[in-house]
């Protein structure tokens, strides 16, 4: 072990600041044609801002962990930075990642899922969210980044499909790429939280089909009464029944809870809402 | 300056402290008192942008990390007229949700600005090379008008300017101008956040741009001289807008205790060239608690206190001011070394600390010959325990540190 040759006020500096995030150093991932520039950098939650300023809001709302930034630079005056996002779980990972990509386009069988675009190419894979930045790659900046990432995600260990209860998400009607997760303050409320969310197109009419999952069966039903409760209408459904009511921000919104889960469809789905509700209720229990 | 209301009351109490109760007043004093008037909810504050002439209320919303169009229809609905995104944001999502809001309530009922970082910026110097061309950063502000669904914005910004230069990059100045002949933007400006007072004395020194963006907080160690430039670009006609007005106060290592973000809000818009600041919110609760700020900007003592108690906490980023240089009789590098501290305590970077500390070729021990520490560091930082711990990093082997 390193750490107890230090002396002892290099183990204070160490020690300074430890809040509950590990210590470790990541070692730069070597990737084939570029050289590191610097030591890599390591920021935590309470320094992320120094980073990347105002956005590191809605990463810290998805449990971000630590960022190991790398730059790496090659001859004829190529740049690349390498930013590994740990979140606390690969569903946090793939929320802010999420957030982030584009609704629409050709993604990436790289880990979870990633895309390019010229300059960039992001992808995430179990916890960690990479963002790769080149500059000065000319006509090979697609080929270029795909290699780095392709080196860069067979040194992440972890999940690489999408968070288990997307599968609850009837397909018939889904938006293409249109899964994201938010951790906390769903519908922008602070007591939902850990919201898995997809697009619905169903006869004309835009929706989006919400599964809270809190853990067990007692937050489900706790999340439920609590948002009632916020909508002045104390009455709490049986489990498995549907309630539909008027959200004073969202406007239709149905809502029930399934075991441990709460599933909310926003907007008017007609009869159709209660059969996309009755698919997810019968998806949950088999995750 | 005293209301009619803010007389009655302290007359009341001028009264009590004589030991005069009302009811002891003659009847016919008593019959002329005026009846109560009803609650009524304060006015929200508003300033003028600048020579833009745009009159906005004091809080706006800096959307960026708010994905929920439902947010910006509460926020409409709430008083909040100006609305702050940028192209970058959420990989133009943001605008495209704000689009979605924007086509569903008329095109006066809201201001929008919206910022562009030209292609070729580099982020660390802040200045613009050969590849960075206007085309390219007028493609991308088009592309925001249609993610949008208007044909104009009311501010264009060059987005995260550092430096003078990069403010007045002729390339980018004048297509800017060109939006605003146009018509599509009608007013244009620049945000920063780093390097403020420069980049602000740069707009006023452009002489066409209208408005200016930048980071203003309680926590910034210059946040005074950010102000005296704010107040030169105010007088020369620059709309200000404030944002980061909470920043770091969630974020910093060495305080916990979240800081009060309505006081952080009221504290930024203290000083009447701030005509509006952009703070963040995602949910309905906070921008409940911003909405209060709109009608009542008076900061409380115990808010005052909040604030003080937040800035004790002097975190790790040295904002090298250099005011320390000519105090240390050692004239010992004391920025570099505050910066090589960070490295160390907070990025847990020792390898590259005990680099920087070795690039300074400092003696062995350069604070032993002084009893005490003549250095007082404006942002509270505890100079010489910092640079000793720094500097036992050279006695360790880089095996051990890497």
């Amino acid at each position: 072990m390193r750490v107890p040759i230090l002396t002892g006020a290099v183990l204070l500096l160490v020690g300074l600041h430890a809040g509950a995030v590990p210590a470790a150093l990541a070692p730069p991932v070597p990737l084939p044609g570029w050289a590191t520039k610097e030591a890599p950098l390591r920021y935590t939650p309470e320094d992320l801002y120094e980073y990347i300023d105002g956005a590191a809001e809605a990463f810290i709302d998805a449990d971000f962990r630590e960022l190991i930034s790398q730059e790496y630079e090659a001859p004829g005056g190529r740049s690349l930075t390498v930013d590994l996002y740990r979140h606390a779980d690969p569903a946090c990972a793939f929320g802010i990642y999420s957030q982030e990509r584009p609704r629409q386009g050709a993604f990436l069988p790289l880990g979870v899922q990633g895309y390019y675009e010229r300059g960039i190419l992001n992808f995430v894979k179990g916890d960690t969210y990479v963002k790769l930045a080149a500059f000065g790659l000319g006509d090979t900046d697609r080929q270029g980044l795909l290699e780095a990432a392709t080196a860069v995600a067979a040194r992440i260990q972890g999940e690489t499909r999408m968070p288990k209860l997307f599968q609850a998400f009837p397909a018939e009607g889904k938006v293409a790429g249109s899964e994201r997760h938010l951790r906390r303050n769903a519908l922008g409320y602070p007591f939902l939280e850990r919201a898995f969310v997809a697009d619905y197109s169903i006869g004309g009419k835009k929706l989006s089909l919400w599964i809270l999952a809190p853990g067990d069966e007692a937050g489900a039903k706790t999340v439920l009464a609590t948002y009632l409760k916020s909508q002045g209408t104390p009455d709490v459904p049986a489990p498995g029944t549907p309630l539909t009511l008027q959200d004073r921000h969202h406007g239709t919104l149905t809502i029930l809870r399934s075991g441990a889960h709460v599933v909310i469809l926003l907007g008017d789905a007609g009869p159709g809402a209660r059969l996309l509700l009755e698919g997810v209720r019968q998806g949950l229990p088999a995750l | 300056m005293i209301d009619r209301r803010g007389f009655l009351r302290s007359g009341t109490v001028g009264l009590a402290a004589l030991g005069v109760a009302p009811q002891l007043l003659p009847a016919e004093e008593q019959k002329a008192a005026p009846p109560p008037e009803p609650p009524r909810a304060p006015a929200p504050a508003r300033r003028t942008l600048g020579r833009t002439g745009i009159t906005l209320p004091v809080v706006s919303m800096g959307v960026m990390n708010a994905d929920n169009p439902s947010l910006v229809r509460a926020a409409l609905d709430g008083g909040i007229v100006h609305f702050d995104t940028a192209h970058g944001y959420q990989r133009g999502r943001n605008e495209e949700m704000l689009g979605e809001v924007f086509k569903t309530v008329k095109r006066d009922s809201f201001t929008v600005a919206t910022k562009v970082v030209p292609p070729g910026a580099d982020r660390s110097t802040g200045l613009f090379g050969p590849e960075t061309k206007a085309e390219p950063f007028v493609e991308m502000f088009h592309l925001s008008l249609k993610r949008l669904q208007t044909d104009h914005v009311d501010i264009l910004l060059l987005h995260n300017a550092t430096r003078r230069e990069g403010v007045l990059f002729e390339p980018i100045l004048k297509a800017m101008q060109r939006l605003k002949k146009e018509g599509k933007a009608r007013f244009i400006g620049v945000s920063t956040h780093g390097n403020e007072p420069e980049v602000i004395r740069a707009a006023v020194e452009s002489k066409v741009l209208d408005v200016v963006l930048t980071a203003y907080n309680f926590r910034q160690a210059h946040h005074a001289e950010v102000l005296t430039a704010c107040r030169e670009a105010s007088r020369a006609g620059l709309g200000i807008v404030a944002m980061k007005t909470q920043a770091g106060g969630r974020f910093s290592k060495d305080n916990p205790k979240p800081v009060n973000m309505k006081a952080a809000l009221k504290w930024a818009l203290q000083d009447p060239c701030v005509t509006t600041a952009i703070p963040g919110f995602t949910t309905f609760d906070q921008l409940a608690e911003d909405l209060v700020v709109l009608k009542d900007l008076q900061l409380t003592d115990a808010e005052r206190l909040d604030l003080a108690g937040a800035t004790k906490s002097a975190g790790l980023y040295c904002q090298q001011c250099e005011t320390c240089v000519p105090q240390c009789p050692r004239g010992l590098p004391i920025p570099d070394l505050m910066r090589g501290y960070m490295y160390a305590a907070g990025y847990r970077n020792l390898l590259h600390a005990k680099d920087l500390v070795e690039s300074l070729s400092l003696a062995e021990a350069p604070c032993s010959s002084c009893t005490g520490c003549s250095v007082h560091c404006v942002q509270g930082f505890e100079v010489r325990p910092r640079i000793e711990e720094l500097l036992s990093l050279r006695r360790v082997q880089d095996a051990f540190l890497a």
